[in-house]
């Protein structure tokens, strides 16, 4: 077989996620689906610092702002094989409705993540624009994950 | 008031938007020519393990459309983008590759090149009949019922031959622990031998069956199920020899055997078809396998036994 660079990073790509998972798509699946359990307390900790959920989030001011950084973090590392795959192997389809709404809503997933960033990073916005970027985050991971991760366990079920 | 991120939000998103329309190591990003970047060899055995299922062992489609004839571009393209229920990138890097090398090559021979396993060992001829006594008067009863058994084998012959195929799919699915390959084999094993109405057991919302629907022992009986009835027939006919009817009885009982391995079979199926990872289906793999290779042998014998009954036309 021809040698092709390019093919080798993504058959190493796709070594390593069958170290565990039966399937690079099974793999992405799963770290998508991390990632959307790690928003859930990235949003429910916003809420938190931000006043509110004050009985369903037990956590102090501190932290409840530790916890944000930290899911955040780590689903922000979750996400990197899934962009990956996407990405660089799967790339940007409109084969159907859903797998457009997916590529589109993927390509602004990181550029509202840097947004959100940037709002955090100079205090000279309003108020409101944080937890609208934030949320927009959030927001923009379920619609990728259910679009991707919840139309693959219907399809195919569930498993590693 | 907000300018800055929004520049920077949309920047990123040219970035990522420029990257996933560039996609570099998406197979179909490859320069590709069928036989020359692939290995239809090593495709076949893939697209018998990820695609045969759907699209047929020869691609003439199933519950997937006929993909014979279809070039390796647009094979990798499709792969690369899934569309339907078929999910994008199942096979990824070198292996879509090769599936494409193979689905390309499906165009100029699309039969017998195709099946990753070669037939078992099934069609064996049996042992000439060197002991067959004279025809002893038989009644038209069991002649009829030789005829019916007769053609009952012939066509669940090929059924069986299904069955052995796709014990080798699960095998193959287990070996590269894909779960739902295992969990969607077993199925298929479950519904090749119950035949009409198709279950869903991999429950990923399709019931499908690669069989003919009749099925080798369902409720509704089957290919093998059917022959004890024959069987029972011939051995009761009193103007058949002693010989005759003492293979009708050997074969009644063969046949019971066959259909307790084939319950066995369906039982392992629907264990397998439940399970959550691929080695934990190991054991009932193995077991299926063996249930499997009994009915085989049962259902030579059944075959060699009717083609040496002196009553046969």
């Amino acid at each position: 077989m021809a040698h092709v660079p390019l093919l080798d990073i993504a058959s190493a790509y796709a070594d390593l996620m069958t170290v565990v998972f039966s399937a690079p798509i099974v793999a992405k699946v799963w770290f998508a689906t991390a990632a959307v359990a790690l928003a859930v307390v990235q949003v429910s900790t916003a809420a938190r610092m931000w006043g509110r959920l004050r009985g369903v989030v037990p956590l102090s001011d501190a932290g409840a702002k530790r916890a944000h950084r930290w899911s955040g973090r780590i689903a922000l590392l979750l996400t990197l094989p899934v962009v990956f795959h996407c990405v660089a192997i799967l790339g940007f389809q409109t084969t159907d409705a859903r797998v457009a709404v997916h590529s589109v809503a993927g390509s602004f997933f990181y550029g509202a993540f840097a947004a959100k960033i940037l709002i955090i990073r100079e205090h000279r916005y309003p108020a409101w624009a944080l937890p609208v970027f934030g949320g927009a985050v959030a927001a923009l991971l379920a619609l990728l994950w259910i679009t991707s991760g919840l139309w693959y366990f219907g399809e195919f079920g569930i498993g590693l | 008031m907000i300018g800055r991120p929004l520049a920077l939000m949309l920047l990123v998103v040219l970035v990522v938007g420029g990257l996933a329309a560039w996609h570099p190591f998406s197979p179909s990003a490859a320069p590709v020519t069928a036989g020359a970047s692939g290995d239809a060899a090593r495709g076949a055995t893939l697209f018998a393990a990820s695609c045969a299922a759907c699209h047929g062992a020869d691609g003439g489609g199933g519950v997937g459309p006929d993909i014979a004839g279809v070039s390796a571009e647009a094979a990798l393209a499709k792969i690369a983008a899934g569309g339907g229920a078929m999910p994008a990138g199942l096979v990824t890097g070198p292996e879509a590759l090769d599936v494409a090398a193979f689905v390309d090559a499906l165009d100029a021979a699309p039969v017998a090149a195709t099946t990753a396993e070669p037939p078992p060992a099934t069609t064996a001829e049996p042992p000439p009949a060197t002991t067959v006594p004279a025809p002893t008067g038989p009644s038209e009863v069991s002649v009829k019922a030789l005829a019916d058994l007769g053609g009952l084998l012939r066509r669940g012959q090929s059924q069986v031959d299904v069955l052995v195929e796709h014990t080798g799919f699960l095998e193959l699915a287990l070996r590269e622990d894909n779960v739902f390959n295992v969990r969607f084999h077993a199925e298929h094993l479950s519904n090749i031998v119950h035949g009409e109405p198709v279950r869903d057991l991999d429950t990923n919302g399709e019931a499908s069956n690669p069989g003919d629907g009749v099925g080798l022992a369902g409720s509704e009986g089957g290919y093998v199920a059917d022959a004890e009835p024959l069987f029972a027939e011939i051995a009761a006919d009193p103007g058949v020899s002693t010989a005759d009817r003492e293979r009708a009885d050997r074969s009644a009982a063969t046949v019971r055997f066959a259909v307790d391995r084939l319950a066995t079979l369906v039982e392992r199926a629907e264990r397998i078809a439940a399970v959550a990872a691929a080695a934990d289906a190991a054991d009932q793999i193995r077991l299926a396998g063996e249930a499997v290779a009994d009915v085989v042998t049962a259902y030579e014998g059944m075959r060699a036994s009717l083609r040496t009954y002196g009553l046969a036309a």
